[in-house]
């Protein structure tokens, strides 16, 4: 009885010790990088099966509720729509050459279109302090760590882990991330902070003489590098101003939607490869055609954030 | 008494029904939850390892418990052996007190499973702090130990225990 308590305590430190070596490992070196990074591709396979039955359930209630008369209304909506985008993207033309010639005047270089890659989310991290996205896009795709992502509305966060086929995406409103923002309507730069709930974000240290207010349009303000400049990030939702302090308080709504994405888009801000060229279509090896990945120019996003206003 | 008396026997049939709940417990660390509500997700893989430390005792295996601790952090994107050195805490405390929770009554197996849940927890959530993560909420703590131990007395009568 007391040789096997014995054994078992010995057995516990002695593994213990092994599991504090591996997390120091893993939180100060990059020795485990490479074989984390193997293994992403195996726990990606665990995630599409725990994604499969609320997929299907999805796909069984889309397909149970798409009558004919509904698909013709869709299909009138998204012809409505893309005249409507037709019309924007011809006005965002002449603003554009406005753009250049300005940018011409001014002697700056001229503002170069980036380039994305199409992936979809097949899981959400299970950690509930943190809040991060699965993406079935890796190295193999050219996704790189620190790149950032969109979704069809704003900023939703960068690639903190790459594996081969399988990517993990933080999220801007986790508590342990920042970024530089600015306001649209007059340029003041700001650090936005997650929160980590998942929609909100909060500026702090913003000086009571800050011209902010309600309903501003916060976007990526470039500095640091890692975003690109000019990607709506989020709304401004409440100011507070409490007499007698020196800092206002302002809760943000994000604009990305970050709990419902479910395509999101990797954004090249420099062409990865020397393969990419910005009209180029790259159809990759993906698991369905609604899926493949594309490398597609896309405009920048404060062009039409600013033609929105 | 002869040391084989003392051993917990293992009734029939709850070796295989062992099995398919650590099936059920890596399914539901990779079940989509949404964010607003993972804080609800029960910690089924450490609830299991507190029924094999309970029924086997000294017997249990902890290179097992380990791998499985390492697997649960790359299947989390945690930190790399956060979790296995959270699974062996609760393996060596239970297995240690096994005999006197066989004894004890329902009550006190499930305050020992809530202790043990909030442990792990607690443990996950300090290691997270030293890799710059955010500490966890008291609620990310508490909710997680008293919903896993709302599964432990259902899945005990399973596992016939």
């Amino acid at each position: 009885m007391f040789r096997k308590d014995d054994r078992l305590r010995s057995q516990g430190i002695l593994i213990s010790l092994v599991c504090l070596v591996l997390i120091f490992a893993s939180i100060f070196t990059d020795w485990l990088d490479t074989p984390k990074r193997k293994v992403y591709d195996w726990v990606a396979a665990l995630y599409i099966i725990g994604d499969a039955p609320s997929r299907a359930a999805a796909e069984i209630v889309d397909y149970r509720q798409a009558s004919k008369a509904e698909l013709i209304r869709e299909h009138k909506a998204l012809q409505d729509e893309l005249l409507i985008h037709k019309k924007k993207l011809q006005l965002m033309a002449s603003i554009k050459g406005e753009n250049v010639r300005l940018r011409n005047l001014l002697n700056a270089s001229e503002s170069i279109d980036d380039k994305v890659v199409i992936g979809e989310v097949i899981n959400i991290s299970p950690d509930p302090s943190m809040l991060q996205l699965i993406i079935n896009r890796g190295y193999k795709d050219d996704i790189f760590v620190g790149q950032a992502v969109v979704d069809e509305s704003g900023l939703l966060g960068q690639v903190t882990a790459v594996g081969e086929r399988v990517s993990r995406v933080l999220l801007i409103t986790d508590s342990s991330h920042a970024l530089p923002v600015q306001i649209n309507r007059n340029g003041v730069r700001l650090v936005a902070e997650g929160t980590g709930t998942v929609n909100e974000l909060r500026l702090r240290y913003v000086s009571n003489t800050t011209d902010i207010q309600a309903g501003d349009i916060l976007v990526s303000s470039g500095l640091g590098n890692r975003f690109p400049f000019g990607y709506p990030v989020a709304n401004v939702e409440e100011v507070i101003a409490e007499p007698g302090t020196a800092f206002q308080e302002v809760r943000l709504k994000t604009l990305a939607q970050m709990d419902r994405s479910r395509y999101v888009l990797f954004i090249f801000d420099e062409a990865p490869g020397a393969d990419i060229e910005s009209s180029e279509i790259k159809a990759l090896d993906a698991p369905d055609s609604a899926t493949r990945s594309r490398i597609l120019p896309i405009q920048n996003s404060a062009d039409q954030t600013l033609q929105d206003e | 008494m002869s040391r084989s008396s003392k051993r917990f026997a293992v009734p029939q049939g709850t070796k295989k029904r062992l099995v398919y709940l650590l099936v059920l417990a890596v399914v539901a660390v990779v079940l989509p939850i949404p964010f607003a509500l993972s804080f609800l997700r029960p910690e089924l893989i450490a609830l299991w390892v507190l029924f094999i430390a309970y029924i086997y005792s000294y017997q249990v295996s902890l290179i097992l418990v380990f791998f499985l601790g390492l697997a649960q952090g790359f299947v989390e994107g945690a930190v790399f052996g956060a979790h296995a050195l959270a699974l062996i805490f609760i393996a060596v405390s239970t297995a240690n007190v096994a005999r006197r929770l066989r004894g004890g009554s329902e009550v006190q197996r499930l305050l020992w499973v809530i202790l043990m849940v909030a442990s792990h927890q607690g443990l996950l959530s300090w290691i997270f702090l030293i890799a710059d993560r955010p500490s966890a909420s008291v609620a990310n703590i508490v909710i997680p130990a008293l919903l896993t131990a709302a599964f432990w007395m259902p899945l005990s009568r399973w596992l016939k225990l």
